[in-house]
């Protein structure tokens, strides 16, 4: 049963990867998350399996009666039923987090058809909402999962205090329990060293700056995700709108730092994007970490105009199918590591093929 | 590189801790690492989140010698800090889960260190934002006014220390305060 939903899951086209989106040169995606807890139940790490359980119902039942996530057809996965592969295909996809695919005993995830919106149970909080756009469009992210929340709101009885605002089980998220990011890719910045000194700067402003899966994640493929960290003592639409300003003056100055490299040193910036296209196209074994890299590079000369037979949304789901569980579902058995690097290599030589 | 703790299995994750001039290197297995993690001991990265979000090390010491006379009146456990009479969570949960709390109630119990770390790491003592059945986010006018009280003691106090930019920052956050108490001030009345 779990195994179909997967299967439809993978079927249907990640709609923040494969849509268009404001920005969506340097912005690959947006994300709200919102962190709920219901009264009465303890959090995720003080309750047994029966508190999980009861928290998994109570949460389907708002979820169906409210009919929000498309219920009841919205896909839900028990993540102790899930194999292996199964539960790294929804950390890939970035439905759910290593924590929650760490909860065998208690875990669920409910998801709307096209993956845009869903609801992580038994994360660190007992709710973990969220809604993904392409681009770079926070406030309509806002607007869909504020709306979401607040039907859910309707039906559970969230734990919520008069002057701490939504109670979340690490003090870290108190408040609006909000964490608002945007995912960017900044091979500009990166390539004419300006990188460090910018993730310095946007750190003094109390928003943090994390890899391509977020906490404790390194940086890959020029990938960057740029997050508010405050959540007590201003407001949702407040926070938004300051992280929006500090998202556009990074996409501009990742636009200086572009025009910048074709002016002053066009050779390495065409050479880089040569070489990434040479490797995709041509190589017979690719690591993730190198399939990464190229695949930032590609998507540079895309942005460049410098490929016309290759579009942006297929770079942007290559990013995601390039990684182990998607290419075992591709394979259709489980490989090793040495033959994923193999298979990875066909993979891309293959898709970049068509489009030649 | 082998694991250094059950020498059997590849190291994949590598802690470097520098205290003072002093680097000490610790290579170690999944396993192993999840172990120590699980420990609490120093965390497979070096890092335990409530030791710098309470302080925790701080407090241990100073209740120590305090604990021993509030024992021997309460005729507690002798377990160290506050536990949460609800879902049982004491200052060892605290610290083994990352600076992760129990249950909703956990928040009266470590009150006093929780409001201590928020004062650190956010940006106000007090809610603004959306709240459950209600359509406006800022319908809460208590939230507000003392929200706009701590506002001024901040402002007085930067005036006073000549710190004119963040006091100006801080008078125009007051002005929108007031400006939203108003508002919600005259829908009230409206009524």
């Amino acid at each position: 049963m779990n195994s179909d939903l997967i299967q439809r899951l993978l079927a249907s086209p990640v709609s923040f990867l494969a849509d268009s989106g404001p920005d969506e040169d340097i912005a690959i995606s947006s994300r709200i998350r919102l962190a709920r807890n219901v009264r009465d139940l303890p959090f995720p790490c003080a309750a047994g399996p029966q508190e999980m359980e009861q928290v998994c119902q109570l949460v389907r039942a708002a979820a169906r009666s409210s009919g929000t996530l498309g219920c009841p057809d919205c896909l839900e996965f028990r993540i102790g039923e899930l194999s292996a592969t199964d539960r790294e295909i929804l950390l890939e996809r970035r439905l759910a987090s290593r924590e929650l695919i760490g909860n065998l005993a208690g875990g669920c995830l409910l998801v709307k058809g096209d993956g845009s919106c869903s609801v992580m149970v038994n994360e660190e909080d007992q709710l973990r909402i969220q809604v993904l756009a392409p681009g770079f469009q926070l406030e309509k992210v806002w607007n869909k999962i504020n709306a979401l929340d607040n039907e859910l709101g309707k039906e559970l009885a969230y734990a919520f205090d008069e002057q701490l605002g939504y109670l979340t089980c690490c003090p870290t998220n108190v408040g609006t329990g909000m964490r608002a990011s945007v995912m960017l890719h900044l091979p500009g910045l990166v390539m004419t060293g300006k990188i460090n000194a910018t993730i310095h700067g946007i750190n003094k402003l109390n928003l943090a700056v994390r890899g391509i899966f977020g906490e404790g994640s390194e940086n890959q493929g020029n990938l960057f995700q740029v997050s508010n960290q405050i959540t007590l003592g201003d407001n949702e639409e407040h926070i938004i709108e300051e992280l929006s300003k500090v998202i556009r003056q990074l996409i501009n100055h990742e636009k200086a730092a572009r025009i910048h490299l074709m002016e002053h040193d066009q050779a390495s910036l065409l050479d880089h994007v040569g070489r990434s296209y040479g490797i995709l196209r041509h190589s017979y074994k690719l690591s993730a970490k190198e399939a990464l890299n190229c695949l930032s590079g590609l998507r540079t000369g895309v942005d460049l105009g410098l490929f016309n037979n290759v579009d942006i949304h297929r770079v942007n789901q290559m990013f995601l199918t390039i990684h182990p569980a998607h290419l075992q579902k591709s394979a259709g058995r489980n490989l090793s590591a040495a033959e994923r690097d193999v298979f990875r290599a066909s993979y891309c030589r293959q898709l970049l093929a068509k489009g030649s | 590189m082998l694991c250094d703790k059950c020498k059997k299995n590849e190291a994949t994750i590598h802690v470097k801790k520098v205290s003072g001039s002093k680097i000490e290197s610790l290579h170690l297995c999944a396993a192993c690492a999840k172990e120590n993690e699980e420990q609490g001991a120093l965390g497979a990265f070096g890092f335990n989140l409530a030791e710098v979000l309470f302080n925790i090390g701080e407090i241990n010491k100073q209740e120590s010698s305090a604990e021993k006379a509030a024992s021997e009146n309460s005729g507690s456990s002798g377990e160290e800090g506050p536990c949460c009479p609800v879902c049982g969570w004491n200052m060892d949960n605290l610290r083994k889960f990352n600076g992760r709390v129990g249950c909703a109630s956990c928040y009266e119990t470590f009150s006093e260190i929780i409001a201590d770390a928020l004062t650190r790491i956010q940006r106000g003592k007090v809610h603004l934002g959306k709240r459950p059945g209600a359509s406006d986010p800022l319908a809460n006018t208590a939230a507000l006014q003392i929200e706009i009280e701590r506002n001024k003691k901040e402002l007085a106090g930067f005036i006073l220390r000549e710190e004119y930019e963040k006091a100006a920052v801080c008078r125009d956050k007051i002005a929108d305060l007031n400006a939203c108490l108003a508002l919600l001030k005259g829908t009230d009345d409206e009524q």
